[in-house]
């Protein structure tokens, strides 16, 4: 049974095409942010002291920056660790988040109050001030990034999900659940759950390019992934220069579009997840 | 009459609901939805329980299954007394106590397959081997009407006549001995309803259900039940054996209801008895006899005296202090 109902929805994943393409250029880069480097000897912080600022070129395919680092090297490092941040931490938000928010919308009462005034307080605190004070405090890293930003867009997903959870445990079939005996835990597995769970895979998508975007503009104020470590925040924000922004454009067109097209991608596999798991949808 | 097993005794039971929150006691106002229900169920019959929208009929369904929790009073249930019992207590009786839900569309997980629907009971209550449990999920949709094709369907592939046969699979799987019917046929069209009630009928006789039926619809009622009780802003004012009803109600109330009755017959003449004014606030029910604002023989006694049910003959009890 519960095998049929897996194979039934990579089917219907199947049959959204475009949730197909979008997870497929998804994993070519993956595969290409973690092999490439290793496989052409990419060296994104070696200084190429023949030429800074070059454009595209043989040697350099994507041009270099304006201390002759090798482009290419860097988007592909980049890109390492904006996917990173972006999936970690929207993983660790999903972690703090989903459980609290049903626990809060099933049961009321006392975990009510305390959950959604806890996330009232959080989000009543500027994010970036947070993240700045929590950054400064332990300092900058990948790790620090990724659970900062990740403890922070907890509230986010709780009041997504609690919402929804209100709504569907007065339903009746929750009831119907109640009425043949059915214990608690299970209630929120299977009834609770799958029909308040599906506006949370647009959200993550939402989420993991919010993500990223946090982390370009802490690079941007400093307090992000530090120079000469690379990521497509801190490289797009090269273009803040309005020299660089106009005459060279080899320096954050690339990391743009890939960005660009990294969110678009991850919000076509979030809506193709949802609508194979929706028994409604019928393709 | 001969002496059957009594299975379920509801005495003087109420379900109140707070409307405000002060801390002052004496400010306090609830909804009485029920308030001092008394009522027999034996095994194998149908009690049928009608009255208007919002008169407490649901609420009285659900507080003897305790879905909601009641405010006062006290449930017997096959000589035990069930209104106090916990969580893990009340999960080993609702094996034998179930609830047909009014809504098929409503009551069903959109995202479960109506086998799983069917076979969550079995899961809960970890009857038989899984082997044994799918193969009785199977007979019993077939029982009920259901065919191999459609197990592996999603509710919102089905009519609302099939999916109120599986919301009925689903209450009997377990071998419950009472089932609380919440209008099972009122949102289904006129032409299953006949079916579902005929299934309903099979059921009982097969596996010697007892049912407390509730409808707003008297001729349902009359098809399937045995005795019926008729409930007015939370109180029973009438309660006897369906043939006793129908051919002599002596409430005010019941022989309104039973007036508006429509007869198919161009030729028969009824007299319709139309009741002036609404139902009364349950928040603030009428002193005295709940009905006496809008009953046509009504006194300056009813007013005042709460009348309590009153035996007319062994199959007939009514509550109005001018029956004789």
């Amino acid at each position: 049974m519960k095998q049929k109902r897996k194979t039934e929805f990579f089917k219907k994943f199947r049959k959204h095409k475009l949730a197909n393409v979008g997870l497929i250029i998804i994993i070519i880069e993956i595969l290409m942010v973690t092999f490439l480097p290793i496989i052409l000897g990419l060296d994104p912080y070696s200084i190429d002291s023949t030429g800074f600022n070059q454009a595209p070129c043989a040697k350099h395919i994507l041009g270099t920056d304006d201390i002759g680092r090798d482009l290419f090297a860097r988007v592909l490092y980049g890109g390492r660790v904006s996917l990173i941040v972006g999936i970690c931490s929207t993983i660790i938000s999903i972690i703090i988040g989903l459980p609290l928010g049903i626990l809060a919308g099933y049961y009321r009462g006392i975990i009510e109050n305390i959950v959604m005034r806890l996330a009232d307080i959080f989000m009543s605190i500027p994010a970036m001030v947070l993240i700045l004070v929590i950054v400064a405090v332990f300092e900058p890293s990948i790790i620090t990034i990724i659970v900062v930003i990740g403890i922070t867009g907890w509230t986010g997903v709780a009041k997504l999900i609690y919402g929804n959870v209100l709504s569907v445990r007065n339903k009746e079939y929750v009831e119907a659940a109640r009425a043949i005996g059915t214990k608690d835990r299970e209630i929120i597995m299977r009834y609770v759950l799958p029909n308040s769970i599906a506006p949370l895979w647009m959200s993550v998508a939402f989420r993991i390019s919010q993500a990223i975007m946090t982390e370009s503009g802490l690079s941007f104020l400093g307090a992000g992934i530090q120079s000469p470590q690379a990521s497509w925040g801190n490289i797009i924000y090269a273009a803040q220069n309005l020299v660089v922004l106009t005459k060279r454009w080899w320096v954050w067109v690339p990391a743009g579009v890939l960005l660009m097209i990294t969110i678009i991608c991850i919000n076509l596999v979030g809506e193709g997840i949802r609508d194979a798991l929706d028994p409604k949808m019928k393709r | 009459m001969e002496k059957r097993e009594l299975l379920l005794d509801v005495v003087d039971l109420k379900k109140y609901y707070p409307v405000n929150k002060t801390i002052i006691k004496e400010k306090r106002k609830y909804l009485k939805a029920v308030d001092g229900i008394n009522l027999r169920i034996y095994k194998g019959e149908t009690v049928g329980l009608v009255g208007e929208s919002g008169c407490g009929k649901s609420t009285l369904g659900r507080t003897i299954l305790k879905l909601h929790q009641l405010t006062d009073g006290a449930i017997w249930y096959k000589g035990n007394q069930i209104e106090s019992y916990g969580f893990e207590d009340m999960r080993e009786l609702r094996k034998d106590m179930q609830m047909i839900f009014q809504d098929p569309f409503a009551s069903l997980n959109p995202r479960m397959t109506i086998f799983d629907a069917v076979k969550a009971p079995l899961d809960v209550f970890k009857i038989g081997t899984n082997e044994e449990r799918t193969d009785r999920v199977k007979k019993l949709l077939n029982y009920v009407g259901l065919g191999e094709n459609h197990i592996y369907k999603y509710p919102h592939e089905m009519s609302g006549g099939q999916r109120q046969r599986v919301v009925i699979a689903r209450a009997v799987i377990s071998n419950p001995e009472f089932i609380v019917c919440d209008e099972p046929v009122s949102a289904l069209d006129v032409s299953v309803r006949s079916q579902v009630l005929n299934l309903m009928k099979d059921m009982q006789e097969n596996m010697q259900l007892s049912y407390l039926f509730i409808s707003h619809d008297l001729s349902v009622v009359r098809y399937l039940c045995d005795r019926i009780a008729v409930m007015y802003l939370g109180r029973i004012v009438e309660i006897a054996s369906k043939k006793e009803l129908f051919e002599n109600p002596i409430h005010p109330y019941t022989k309104a209801l039973i007036s508006a009755i429509p007869i198919p017959d161009v030729k028969v003449k009824t007299k319709r008895i139309i009741l002036k004014g609404d139902v009364p606030s349950p928040i603030d029910p009428p002193t005295g006899c709940r009905f006496h604002t809008r009953c046509p023989y009504a006194t300056k006694e009813c007013a005042e005296v709460m009348p309590e049910l009153k035996e007319i003959n062994s199959q007939h009890q009514v509550a109005c202090i001018h029956a004789i």
